[in-house]
């Protein structure tokens, strides 16, 4: 890697520095702004849907999206483009239409407490403890990540690229709470649009084009989406029930409609048709975000052919990150850099001002120290912010112990977001699902994929011909668990009152004034449209 | 509250104005391939160029904003 290294230029750390400067003085605008903790927590609710919907996109921007997503194009082909067109867009589309009424009009400061007044105190506690170990494991690794490819890379210190970054996501998050992440999240899209489309242009054209890159696949099927998906021989590895059931339907729903870190950015929105309206904003530049991620995988996978060979510096991880040095001249290589840098703080910093939301309000507030002033909050709000970062720094070290850090996430996903969602459908749209129910259900779920994965895969008929495969048969599993299980143990279990599930469940809605919208801006007009273009991009890559 | 397309307008004149000078500075080309024609650029300069239209657009749109006299709901 040396060539690589002896390209950066003083032009490129000018950028990067320029960068830093206007992440930490935009934490620095703000930090007079945070007077209470729903200004630190929940941006006063005050924040336009554009933003929030860029935001909403970008918090799921951090290091396994970016790189991950190139890592799998160069591994799997353009069945990868399956996370965007059937593991995203259905699920983002659904959230906005039909749980967000709940999730925002029900005023809830958290997915955890929206489970508190739907169900029990119990299940908001499993959910909330699980959830905090999870955005910390989660915020560890795009600080490893980040390390990773700055070492392979530019030969930078991993233990100084740990810390830099950390000090400078705790600077600006400690500042300007969940404001300052989500302004910094607008600007890493724009930066990662900037930063990396080139790669997409020039890369398309060094390989001849579309039809081109695709002669150059020794394997026809990684050119296709559903060509070779009516089993699973194909380079994924899964066949279309799994591609639908556990990517489609149990992780995509799972993720999108119940991972606080994404929710919490709508919840910042200005009015219940805004919140509504940021998944759809962020759906439209997601559908063509494989253009970004997808695409240079296997432009990688054609320019740099012993990419795979090894675990370290050619990894399928490093596809994206080589391509920097290969297509940039310094300069724009700085560009580049600084977008996957913006990438993996703001990754980290979604981790982070989620943690402290849910650490403050629904452990410490609910469980510590009740009844205690709003500026006692506030403060435990910024000591929350420090201590995630200190813990992301431990799981950063604890995360390079690990062989597979992308599969290893994975089955914390099918793990804890799985059975989540089958919680969630039954909350909202099920009015006799029963709080000990939804409690045992979800207790039920995480337990089935943990047997699932420790116990039963690898034996008849739990055998499977890719990682990935797993993690969606594992996902199906324990979606399945939560479901039958919360079915079963309602009808025995006594529910709560109608009257105290008023705008938490299907059929018992607030009392909300009808708003008047031009036609652009109906959540319903956007997810149509949505939902045909995503259609679209199905069939041309069919 | 702050409005975010004011930073965003500002780094990205700042990052568009580097780019485009050390382009005119140090020019260094890229080849092409296009259809059988290879196009050489200056990458930082022309790419530069349109990071920094981009900023100058964003600036203009807070400009034009704070010149209505009510901004409507977002």
């Amino acid at each position: 890697m040396a060539n690589s290294a002896a390209q950066i230029g003083w032009i490129d750390y000018v950028i990067i520095g320029v960068y830093f400067v206007f992440v930490i003085g935009v934490g620095y605008v703000l930090k007079g702004k945070m007077r209470s903790s729903e200004d630190f927590f929940l941006s006063g609710h005050n924040i336009p849907s554009w933003v929030t919907g860029l935001a909403f996109l970008s918090a799921n921007l951090g290091a396994i999206e970016v790189m991950g997503m190139a890592a799998n194009a160069a591994q799997y082909g353009v069945m990868t483009a399956h996370f965007y067109w059937v593991g995203a867009i259905p699920a983002m589309v659904f959230l906005a239409i039909f749980m967000m009424p709940f999730y925002y009009g029900s005023k809830v400061r958290s997915v955890p407490e929206y489970l508190k007044m739907r169900f029990n105190e119990p299940t908001r506690a499993l959910n909330a403890i699980s959830f905090a170990v999870m955005t910390v494991l989660m915020s560890g690794i795009n600080l490893y990540a980040m390390a990773l490819v700055f070492k392979l890379l530019l030969n930078w210190s991993i233990d100084a690229s740990i810390f830099a970054a950390a000090g400078v996501v705790l600077a600006y998050t400690i500042m300007g709470g969940l404001t300052s992440s989500i302004y910094n999240e607008v600007m890493q899209f724009f930066l990662i649009v900037f930063g990396l489309l080139p790669i997409s242009i020039i890369g398309l054209c060094k390989v001849g084009g579309w039809s081109g890159l695709c002669a150059h696949f020794k394997d026809p099927a990684f050119a296709h989406l559903w060509m070779n998906a009516g089993t699973s021989a194909n380079p994924m590895g899964v066949d279309w029930i799994a591609i639908l059931s556990g990517l489609g339907f149990v992780l995509s729903f799972g993720y999108w409609c119940t991972d606080f870190l994404v929710i919490q950015r709508a919840l910042a929105a200005e009015s219940l048709p805004a919140a509504q309206r940021t998944p759809l904003i962020a759906a439209f530049p997601k559908v063509f975000f494989p253009l970004l991620t997808v695409l240079p995988g296997l432009i990688a996978l054609i320019l740099i052919p012993e990419l795979g060979k090894n675990n370290n510096e050619l990894s399928y991880n490093m596809a994206l990150p080589l391509l920097l040095p290969m297509m940039y001249p310094s300069g724009m290589l700085g560009v580049g850099l600084t977008a996957m840098l913006a990438s993996f703080m703001s990754g980290m910093a979604g981790n982070v001002t989620a943690f402290n939301t849910v650490w403050t309000y629904d452990l410490y507030q609910s469980y510590i120290r009740p009844n205690q002033s709003d500026k006692h909050y506030l403060w435990m709000g910024k000591v929350a912010t420090a201590v995630g970062i200190l813990i992301s720094i431990g799981t950063a070290y604890i995360a390079m112990g690990f062989p597979s850090i992308m599969d290893y996430m994975q089955n914390i996903f099918s793990f804890f977001n799985a059975p989540l969602f089958a919680t969630f459908l039954l909350g909202m749209f099920w009015k006799r699902a029963t709080p000990w129910g939804a409690f045992w259900g979800l207790v039920i779920g995480t337990l089935t994929a943990v047997i699932h994965f420790y116990v039963l895969t690898g034996h008849e008929p739990f055998v499977y011909s890719s990682v990935m495969a797993g993690n969606f048969w594992r996902s199906t599993f324990a979606w399945v668990a939560c479901f039958v299980s919360t079915i079963a143990i309602s009808f025995v279990t006594k529910p709560k009152p109608e009257e105290e599930l008023v705008g938490l469940v299907w059929g018992k809605p607030n009392e909300v004034a009808a708003t008047s919208e031009t036609w652009y801006k109906r959540p319903g007009i956007l997810a149509i449209i949505i939902l045909a273009v995503t259609l679209l991009m199905n069939v041309l890559f069919w | 509250m702050l409005d975010i397309r004011i930073p965003i307008a500002a780094l990205f004149s700042v990052v568009g104005v580097l780019l485009v000078g050390y382009g005119f500075v140090v020019p260094q080309s890229i080849d092409v391939p296009v259809s059988g024609t290879t196009y050489t650029f200056n990458l930082n300069r022309d790419w530069g160029a349109i990071i920094l239209i981009f900023g100058i657009f964003m600036g203009l749109l807070v400009k034009l904003d704070r010149q209505k006299p009510s901004r409507p709901e977002s």
